[in-house]
């Protein structure tokens, strides 16, 4: 049982009145309060849903699971709320507002109602906006410059996904102590990259 | 490790060791195997060897921000997270809190410190090179600075001493630059690196690629089994502390050692204000403390006094440690206390992406890279528009999933792509000398205080024209090394180097033959207080381009070795 374990068993025990930042550190304390509330803590319950189903587009389950599976959501909704500052958590948020905006104009549906193709065709329009937006930013001084809505998502994506233990283990090749090291070996087919 | 809190209640010990990282640890170990009873002081909290390093054996996914830090810890290390790599999830509480420990920059210097036992021993790179006569003698020949009062051979014995204790596993070259050392197996190289190393070496006679010389265990003796050391396990996760004892810290190392005679008082929480120094018996008798978390002040004496409080921190102790007889601090009759500051110029080089080699692959994650010791302005090639050289640190890896970040695309195929090897990069990034300059500088600013009440320091320290020059070659040479080799879209990258973020800061208390223009003597002992040693990198004379702990740590034996030898003629 590692640390986070143990306070969520504590914090459990003790009921979820319990001022739960001041019991975990600074590091575990938003993990621990989703964990224990079950609710997000940006994100509204629909964004939270909705990030789910726009990670699964970017990694969707193939031959192993995809980030929905990996619980991607979970891990944007607690950086974004520690890690990223207001202006940009709020580019997030309204770009989540923009993608249902684009995807009531195309199918008078928000996007997590849309079909597969629907949401790649979606997800398409807003990785060309991001394009445009790149390089309209390339002439602009540095500190103007941003990571466009799609951009952000993916970046947490890939991480999130990448770094779970689902897509370390199982889309890659996780070993925690190597124990040795050869620098120079064969490729066998087929062999994943490794995880880290 | 036992804190013996009854000795604490004692207050006089033969030695006092203030400081326990690189070090201080060695000052402890070799004082306490010489019969002496010691007393380390630590500024910062006890961290306990294996059970102390919490995120040692964490997964990637128990990271709640997977590696990131929030914003509140960001505000709270922003200096500390200058370098870009040393405040993460996993590391960042190695890192003091730049609030609660400021200090003022003239021009931007980079302190990074880690206020805890052990010291930066547990964070440190843990590259590990011998400086050789081309350095001592460099300063003399060009007439830049002061002369180092030794030479190879008053050090080599030392270094062989170190070596062979700490662990240093490397390949040996032969080179008069960089000489040889006693060495465990060194480490592999990748396929790419081997290739470049062939082309290159075929190219330029006198550029060489070897593997990194690191202080890391591949082949433990019998006296590294016994303090509980074992094989690197190739994790590459050493900056979160070593739970295996591969890499040489004060923990895994000198501190069990030190432990091990019974004779060692470790008192944690400690900061030192100043030596206190006794005008009739001109010498010093013991240190004053503040307690970091009581506040309360407090003495302790000893015969002999080592500061290994790291550069800046032991010239700040001396600055600090003013009396009648030393108004400008204590040993600074020269007037150079302070003065030289010195750090290695990096953050330039080149990279490039390499076609072959696509069923190549590796196993396990080598926490090295490869080395390419200097090569400019060597005895009898055509000198340079600078004067000194430069090495490289670097190596090849296949890019992993972070390529995606960069690539248009998403879906199956997108993510299909990101679950195999990417192809194969390879960077050399310099390491240059700086050149001693008398105004580059560090002073006592009493016009800002820390949390403890204590004044700060204040930085003036820059790198100047030689160094700007040095760095077009730094950039060029590595460009046309990795070109040389085949690699394409080669390209140089120099993004800019300031004082202390090569985190060798040193040179503020210098050693010298010359009582007018240094602090400390050959044997680091303060020429005009006989029983204070002090044998950080405060005492360098010149930078080299090499890394420099292990020679703190080969000068620290060398200096404990004579300081016992004084006392006993009761010279001290």
């Amino acid at each position: 049982m590692n640390r986070r374990d143990a306070l969520m068993r504590v914090a459990a025990m003790m009921g979820t009145t319990l001022a739960l930042p001041a019991l975990a550190d600074t590091l575990e304390a938003s993990a621990v309060k989703r964990s224990v509330s079950g609710k997000p803590l940006l994100f509204s319950a629909d964004q939270d849903a909705m990030v789910a189903e726009m990670a699964e587009v970017i990694l969707p389950t193939t031959s192993t699971p995809g980030a929905k599976a990996a619980k991607v959501n979970e891990v944007i909704d607690i950086v974004l709320k520690d890690c990223f500052k207001q202006k940009d958590q709020q580019r997030f948020l309204d770009g989540l507002t923009h993608t249902n905006e684009i995807s009531q104009a195309a199918y008078s549906k928000n996007f997590v109602a849309l079909d597969n193709t629907q949401r790649t065709d979606i997800m398409t329009k807003l990785q060309a906006e991001a394009a445009q937006q790149r390089n309209a930013m390339k002439t602009v001084p540095a500190d103007q410059r941003y990571t466009p809505f799609f951009n952000m998502l993916k970046e947490l994506t890939l991480m999130g996904y990448f770094t779970s233990e689902v897509g370390a283990t199982q889309a890659l090749n996780y070993i925690a102590v190597p124990g040795r090291f050869d620098g120079c070996m064969d490729l066998k087919p087929g062999q994943k990259a490794w995880a880290t | 490790m036992n804190l013996n809190i009854d000795s604490i209640k004692a207050t006089t010990y033969d030695a006092i060791v203030v400081g326990s990282g690189i070090s201080g640890g060695w000052a402890a170990k070799e004082l306490t195997e010489k019969g002496l009873k010691v007393l380390m002081l630590e500024r910062g909290e006890n961290i306990e060897h294996i059970t102390g390093y919490k995120t040692a054996m964490t997964d990637p996914w128990q990271f709640p921000h997977r590696g990131r830090v929030p914003t509140e810890i960001a505000e709270e290390k922003a200096v500390q997270a200058r370098t870009g790599y040393t405040v993460s999830e996993a590391s960042e509480y190695l890192f003091v809190n730049d609030k609660d420990n400021p200090y003022l920059e003239d021009k931007r210097f980079d302190w990074m410190r880690g206020y805890h036992v052990g010291g930066r021993s547990l964070m440190w790179g843990r590259q590990s090179y011998r400086l050789g006569d081309l350095d001592f003698e460099a300063n003399i020949k060009e007439g830049v600075g002061a002369d180092w009062p030794i030479r190879y051979k008053d050090i080599s014995p030392w270094y062989d001493y170190v070596e062979r204790f700490i662990g240093v596993s490397g390949s040996r070259d032969g080179l008069m630059q960089l000489p040889d050392g006693q060495f465990q197996p060194p480490m592999d190289m990748y396929c790419l690196e081997k290739h470049v190393k062939a082309e290159v070496e075929k190219k330029f006679k006198e550029r060489v690629i070897t593997i990194g010389r690191v202080a890391h265990i591949t082949k433990p003796t019998a006296q590294q089994t016994a303090l509980g050391r074992a094989s690197c396990q190739y994790r590459n996760l050493c900056v979160r502390g070593c739970p295996y004892g591969a890499y040489f810290s004060t923990q895994s190392a000198t501190l069990p050692a030190a432990m091990k005679t019974g004779r060692l008082t470790l008192r944690p929480h400690s900061i030192v204000t100043s030596v206190i120094y006794d005008e009739t018996k001109n010498k010093a008798t013991g240190v004053r403390v503040v307690d970091e978390l009581s506040r309360e002040e407090l003495t302790f004496n000893a015969k002999v006094i080592f500061l290994c409080a790291s550069s800046m921190a032991s010239t700040y102790i001396l600055m600090n440690s003013t009396s009648n007889r030393f108004p400008n601090g204590l040993g600074n009759d020269s007037g150079v206390l302070g003065h030289y500051v010195m750090d290695h110029h990096f953050r330039v080089g080149a990279s490039g992406m390499y076609e072959g080699f696509a069923d190549k692959y590796y196993y396990g994650r080598r926490a090295n890279g490869i080395y390419v010791p200097r090569f400019r302005n060597l005895p009898g090639q055509q000198k340079r528009d600078y004067l000194r050289g430069f090495g490289y640190q670097g190596g090849a890896s296949r890019m992993n999933w972070g390529r995606g970040n960069s690539m248009e695309g998403f879906g199956a195929s997108f993510k299909d792509e990101l679950t195999k090897p990417g192809p194969w990069v390879m960077n050399l990034g310099g390491f240059g000398e700086c050149l001693p300059y008398f105004e580059n500088k560090v002073v006592i600013d009493k016009s800002k205080k820390d949390k403890w009440g204590l004044p700060v320091l204040r930085f003036d320290a820059e790198f100047k024209d030689n160094e700007k020059r040095m760095r077009k070659d730094m950039g060029n040479d590595a460009a046309e090394m990795l070109e040389t080799a085949g690699l394409k879209n080669v390209t140089i990258n120099d993004v800019g180097s300031w004082p202390g973020l090569g985190i060798h800061e040193m040179g503020t208390a210098r050693m010298g033959n010359d009582p007018k223009q240094s602090v400390l003597n050959k044997f680091n002992q303060v020429h005009s207080c006989k029983n204070v040693f002090c044998t950080d990198g405060a005492f360098m004379v010149s930078a080299s381009c090499v890394n420099p702990s292990l020679t703190y740590m080969a000068m620290t034996a060398r200096a404990t070795n004579y300081a016992v030898q004084e006392l006993k003629r009761q010279s001290l």
